[in-house]
């Protein structure tokens, strides 16, 4: 899903889905992407975020539908500010049976 | 039941292979997201928060055991040990990687399953009546009119580009228990002067507009089913809105025309359709009957099952998930796939195992899946029921709760769901350990809560005595609760009681509504949707929002 983003920018993480096996996937300062939420780049700059979405649109044989999320930073890694996006990186919240 | 004929077996397997191609196209970069997407979808595959998901049609609910032992398999081989049953009478893989589907399609294929039609605006799995084939009350079997749609809508070319998704459900008994009266078609098998027919309702759904379906022929004669539904389905790509995804559905086709002039245009393309029929329906109809004849019961002496009863937990557990057989001496199990604090309609492989070892032992081997999340066993012997309760305890199968509070309906929510707004099976997890723990469920008695964790109704929220509905406010997960919902013959949608509530206070309001039911009720024969009936809401709204300035009138 992508997130419309108007206005003013927020700080945001980079996200999307590996191709071959659908787990999220986050962006690092390294320019890569990592499965570890925590490891996640937080961009503060609109100029910055716009290039690595641009790069991530080229890489659809590994990966699937970029996006970028409102984050603030936290200790162990930025925080998405919306529960939805905080459950998709973290997993289901209910115990495993 | 039914088992594929060779064109049955060859046609799914090609779909299979041509799919394999597929991935493999997406993988290399041939095929772009945007190409694949619709592809993967008509073979059930979607793309979920934290993997893709693989929807798997049950037609009508019915499987085997060697069927439901290959779901075991495939769970452990290319998931991570469970499934979860759905309120379509599917299943849902949900860690499956995309590069491993078409051998999980592959796997299911060679025992006659497939994830055709379970996605996409085409006509989905078709839902029965979970006690066709065994229920005391059922004048006929419903499934084989369910397989002869399956077979005449699959890959239908008329009806593949549908408006919306089309949903039929099916039941042959007066007792509804296929919610037909909330699908786009929903069929009553009848009998008139002794010839078979159907009662044809459509326009009947939940979502965001949740509409009680209409009577659009009041007896139709079983041999005119097909020209009948083609019919439908024609007027509705006729009419359906295609301009705006949330008025779609065939309900607000209904709405929008009026039930009157939907009839009058169906009739009479039902008079060109059925011209166009020379009887290769019936003849198919005959033979998927014989597929479906009843298995041969031997009669048993129940002296063993009476004795059982001595036994409280026995009996507790018989007292609740044992429905009539149209056999006195057997009885339809339901199989609770609800243990508090487990997640609804979930199963584990292990469990999937043991379910088909019952089912080859004890039960005929016949297993369905009910679209409240449970499985049913639909003939045991009542000889057997005690060894069939042992061997369920071991497996942790034998919670005795079919029809009391905690046989909760819960969508996957956004635990799992990219649709959702808000979780539903943690919710459902307290509900029923918190109600568990007063002590208080067999005392509150039959009560269907459902949960839906948006605005889509999975969770069939509407039809719940109690419905709750998860949303987002502000970024924070919001449950509003509806009250008087019904899902049976008696269908009715709930009403909202007001202002939703916080996920740590929708506890304590249920507790304060059930407690004033109890208060409220005539005795214990009074159940919540009968004393709602009765009292209307307000006595309950104000159980729920006690604080609340209450107007003088």
């Amino acid at each position: 899903m992508s997130v419309a983003r108007r206005g003013a920018f927020h700080p945001a993480i980079l996200t999307a889905n590996d191709l071959a096996s659908g787990v999220p996937l986050v962006w690092t300062s390294d320019g890569a992407w990592t499965r570890d939420p925590v490891l996640a780049h937080l961009f503060n700059d609109a100029t910055d975020a716009d290039a690595a979405m641009a790069q991530a649109a080229t890489q659809g044989t590994s990966i699937v539908a970029p996006y970028l999320i409102d984050a603030t930073p936290a200790p162990g890694g930025p925080r998405p500010t919306v529960f939805r996006e905080r459950i998709r990186l973290t997993g289901p919240t209910l115990a495993p049976n | 039941m039914y088992a594929y004929s060779d064109f049955d077996a060859d046609f799914v397997q090609t779909r299979v292979a041509q799919f394999r191609g597929q991935v493999d196209r997406r993988l290399t970069g041939a095929l772009t997201e945007e190409e694949f997407k619709p592809l993967r979808l008509m073979n059930g595959v979607y793309l979920q928060l934290h993997a893709y998901m693989l929807r798997v049609a049950i037609p009508y609910g019915t499987l085997n055991g060697a069927q439901m032992r290959r779901l075991a398999m495939i769970a452990d081989r290319w998931d991570r040990g469970y499934g979860h049953f759905t309120t379509r009478q599917n299943i849902q893989f949900n860690w499956p990687g995309l590069v491993d589907i078409p051998d999980m399609l592959d796997a299911l294929a060679e025992v006659g399953m497939h994830a055709i039609q379970t996605s996409g605006n085409c006509i989905r799995n078709v839902t029965a009546d979970h006690f066709a084939g065994a229920a005391a009350d059922e004048i006929e079997d419903p499934r084989p009119l369910a397989e002869l749609i399956r077979q005449w809508s699959t890959d239908h070319p008329e009806f593949q580009f549908l408006p919306r998704k089309f949903k039929v459900a099916i039941t042959g008994a007066p007792a509804d228990r296929a919610a037909t009266r909330a699908h786009d078609i929903g069929l009553r098998m009848l009998k008139r002067d002794g010839a078979p027919g159907v009662e044809v309702i459509i326009g009947g759904g939940l979502g965001r507009t949740p509409i009680i379906g209409q009577v659009l022929r009041d007896f139709l004669p079983r041999a005119d089913l097909l020209p009948y539904l083609e019919a439908i389905l024609a007027v509705y790509n006729r009419h359906g809105r295609r301009d705006n995804k949330y008025k779609a559905r065939i309900k607000i086709t209904v709405l929008e025309n009026g039930i009157d002039t939907i009839r009058t245009e169906v009739e009479e393309e039902f008079l060109r359709r059925q011209a166009l029929f020379s009887g290769e329906d019936q003849a198919a109809l005959a033979a998927i009957s014989r597929a479906f004849a009843a298995p041969h019961l031997i009669p048993r002496d129940a002296a063993a099952y009476d004795r059982a009863l001595a036994d409280p937990v026995f009996a507790a557990w018989a007292a609740t998930n044992l429905s009539p057989h149209r056999n006195a001496d057997h009885a339809i199990v339901t199989v609770s796939l609800k243990a508090p604090g487990l997640p609804p309609g979930d199963a584990t492989s292990a469990q999937m195992r043991v379910l088909a070892d019952l089912a080859e032992t004890l039960g005929h081997d016949e297993i369905r899946i009910s679209h409240e999340q449970n499985v049913i066993l639909p003939h045991v012997a009542r000889a057997d029921l005690p060894r069939l309760h042992i061997a369920l305890m071991a497996a942790g199968l034998a919670t005795a709760n079919a029809g009391l509070l905690s046989d909760i309906i819960a969508c996957p929510g956004m635990d799992y769901c990219a649709l959702a707004t808000a979780r539903s099976i943690p919710i459902a997890q307290d509900i029923a350990t918190h109600f568990t723990r007063l002590g208080l469920e067999r005392e509150i008695g039959a009560l269907k809560i459902k949960i839906s964790g948006c605005i889509n109704a999975c969770g069939h929220h509407h039809l719940g005595h109690i419905g709750i509905l998860g949303l987002d406010r502000a970024g924070v997960e919001n449950y509003q609760i509806t009250l008087g919902g019904d899902a049976t013959e008696t269908a009715a949608v709930g009403e909202r009681a007001g202002p939703g509530f916080p996920a740590d206070a929708l506890i304590p309001a249920l507790e304060r509504l059930l407690r004033a039911y109890l208060g409220l009720r005539h005795g214990p024969d009074e159940t919540f949707l009968d004393a709602f009936r009765r009292l209307g809401a307000d006595p309950f709204r104000a159980a729920l929002y006690p604080g609340e300035v209450r107007d003088a009138a």
